[in-house]
């Protein structure tokens, strides 16, 4: 069975530095996989090559069997690989419904601008169409009530849960989160944690990026570890934990983190 | 009423005009491209207009050759110069409406030199440059709706985020560039075309200031902002003269209030005073960037995303959008 994504030899250089050297690696659809490794060791730079933010030195990128390294960040997000960022990204002056429906928007809507721009009776109906997937979302990310509340002014683990609901209500076939419970305490941790458990329990494929082992453990079924921009190990997060190297790249020489590349 | 429309007839057509400029200038500004285009778009199309007109063209032929003309020239300037940001584009832009000075200042028969094009037929009314300022309006309003407004609003504050989100940031900024230039050009057209003259010294440095100022006093974060300023500007002077001397003080004063205070321009003052001074001070507080020293209660981790949602804000602010709001 084709892979949902599937990374052949992704290399991304700036220069002499090695970010993402020689990475390959496969998400069947619906798993729910982990990519972690010391601060440096590429696995956000890997994250931004897989949605076309950063292109890619050398390698290959596949979706659904189709070579997408070549095509347009907003094309891919478009054929179906979300993501969300590091720090939270909202339109923080606007409602939730509307910061939810700006996922939904590229789906419905389609690449066009002039069409959408000069026929707004016919887009009408697509608005209709996008409210409703975003609220689907809303009530999916449990923030139903509050689609009216400005997201400027919700807690910090509350607008993470709005930017994860922009994502889902694109109806992506993966969804790539970088840190998505950076700065959480451990009461929000577990809410994301559960998000992304029903998220699967729906089909939806997802790989995350965490510094939280903890994380991991809990809700991926697959591990893949990264140090200097290579793949060091990957498998069972339980099996991954025991390894030797992946021991010393994060545990055994945390000195060295911050002078990695 | 019919003579105070009479003696004001100029006032409502400088309006029109005015209104379509400033259009111009809030269409990139409120997009996040810091261009002065506009007005060299303004001029091209007020030559373009004289030369056409004179030599018998009708009126409503001159007005489509100038907006197709006016789009496409900013549909391909657009192709170099959007890789620029900030006031990159800016200085570019502003050198662009310099040179086409120079240019009209030294073109021979086709712009009449430094003494510029005289005795362009009259032909447009005060009723049809009013039709034409409704028609930039509805067509600058609809930006503003739907998925369209949306992918707006995200691609000023936060390129990058737009981009995941599937929105092409490249076309939308070539779209709204061209559509900035043609609405510019046609308020050319229309001032040539009622005034019936047309010299370098009419789209100069001064207009760039009117254009920015009519725009940001009113509010770059809708059409009605571009409007009021327009209002504004076209109708300070009439209405103040009994300031004597001290009108050019007071209006000075004005815009800087008006751009130190309040970020959603005239435009954010009437909407303050709608809710009754309320809503929108408490808005300001949980979310908008203010530049007056009024501390947002963000939380953290939120400053990329800060001006994604604020509704803009001064020149300044906008000089620094770009690349280092897509940290």
């Amino acid at each position: 069975m084709t892979p949902l994504l599937d990374v052949t030899d992704a290399k991304v250089h700036f220069g002499g530095v090695h970010a993402v050297d020689g990475v390959s690696i496969q998400l069947q659809d619906g798993a729910l996989h982990g990519l972690v490794g010391p601060n440096g060791s590429g696995k956000s730079t890997l994250l931004a090559a897989l949605s076309r933010m950063i292109d890619l030195t050398d390698g290959r990128l596949s979706f659904k069997g189709h070579d997408y390294q070549r095509d347009s960040a907003p094309a891919v997000a478009r054929m179906g690989i979300g993501r969300t960022f590091q720090a939270v990204r909202v339109m923080s002056s606007r409602s939730v419904l509307e910061n939810v429906m700006l996922g939904a928007d590229a789906a419905i809507f389609g690449p066009g601008i002039v069409r959408n721009w000069l026929l707004p009776w016919r887009t009408r109906r697509q608005e209709r169409q996008g409210r409703e997937m975003a609220m689907a979302a809303i009530e999916r990310l449990e923030l139903t009530g509050m689609e009216n509340h400005m997201v400027g002014t919700l807690s910090y683990g509350t607008q993470r849960r709005v930017e994860i609901a922009r994502a889902v209500a694109a109806q992506p076939a993966v969804l790539l989160f970088d840190e998505p419970t950076a700065g959480m305490n451990r009461a929000e941790r577990d809410e994301v944690a559960e998000v992304m458990r029903t998220l699967q329990a729906g089909g939806l494929a997802q790989v995350l990026v965490e510094h939280d082992m903890q994380m991991i453990t809990d809700v991926c079924d697959h591990v893949w570890v990264m140090n200097f921009g290579k793949l060091i190990a990957e498998g069972k997060p339980e099996a991954v934990v025991s390894d030797p190297a992946v021991q010393e790249a994060y545990l055994g020489k945390r000195g060295e983190e911050d002078v990695n590349p | 009423m019919n003579i105070w429309y009479e003696a004001h007839a100029t006032l409502f057509q400088t309006t029109a005009i005015y209104v379509l400029l400033a259009l111009s200038f809030q269409v990139v500004l409120k997009s996040g491209i810091f261009s002065f285009f506009s007005v060299g778009a303004f001029g091209i199309g007020a030559y373009t207009a004289a030369n056409l007109a004179t030599r018998g063209v009708p009126l409503i032929v001159t007005l489509l050759i100038v907006v197709v003309t006016m789009a496409a020239v900013g549909y391909l300037l657009a192709i170099p110069l959007m890789h620029l940001r900030g006031l990159y584009l800016g200085m570019v832009t502003f050198a662009i409406d310099e040179i086409l000075v120079v240019v009209a200042t030294n073109g021979g028969k086709i712009t009449g030199g430094a003494v510029g094009l005289f005795g362009v037929p009259l032909e447009i009314t005060t009723l049809g440059l009013g039709l034409v300022a409704v028609i930039g309006v509805l067509l600058v309003s609809q930006l503003e709706r739907h998925n369209v407004g949306r992918a707006i609003e995200v691609l000023r504050g936060d390129e990058q985020l737009a981009r995941s989100l599937g929105v092409e940031v490249g076309n939308y900024r070539k779209l709204i560039f061209a559509l900035s230039a043609a609405l510019g050009g046609i308020a050319g057209a229309l001032n040539t075309m009622n005034f019936s003259t047309v010299t370098p010294g009419s789209f100069g440095f001064t207009l760039i200031v009117a254009g920015l100022t009519m725009a940001i006093v009113g509010g770059i974060g809708s059409w009605r902002g571009a409007v009021l300023g327009a209002i504004f500007v076209a109708w300070f002077p009439a209405v103040s003269t009994a300031l004597g001397g001290y009108r050019s003080i007071v209006y000075g004063v004005l815009v800087i209030l008006v751009v130190a205070y309040e970020p959603d321009g005239l435009l954010g003052i009437i909407r303050w005073v709608i809710r009754g001074g309320q809503g929108q001070l408490a808005r300001r507080r949980s979310a908008v960037p203010a530049p007056a020293g009024a501390a947002p209660a963000t939380p953290p981790g939120d400053s990329p995303a800060a001006p994604a949602g604020g509704s803009l804000a001064t020149a300044a602010e906008l000089g620094r959008s770009g690349h280092d709001a897509t940290s």
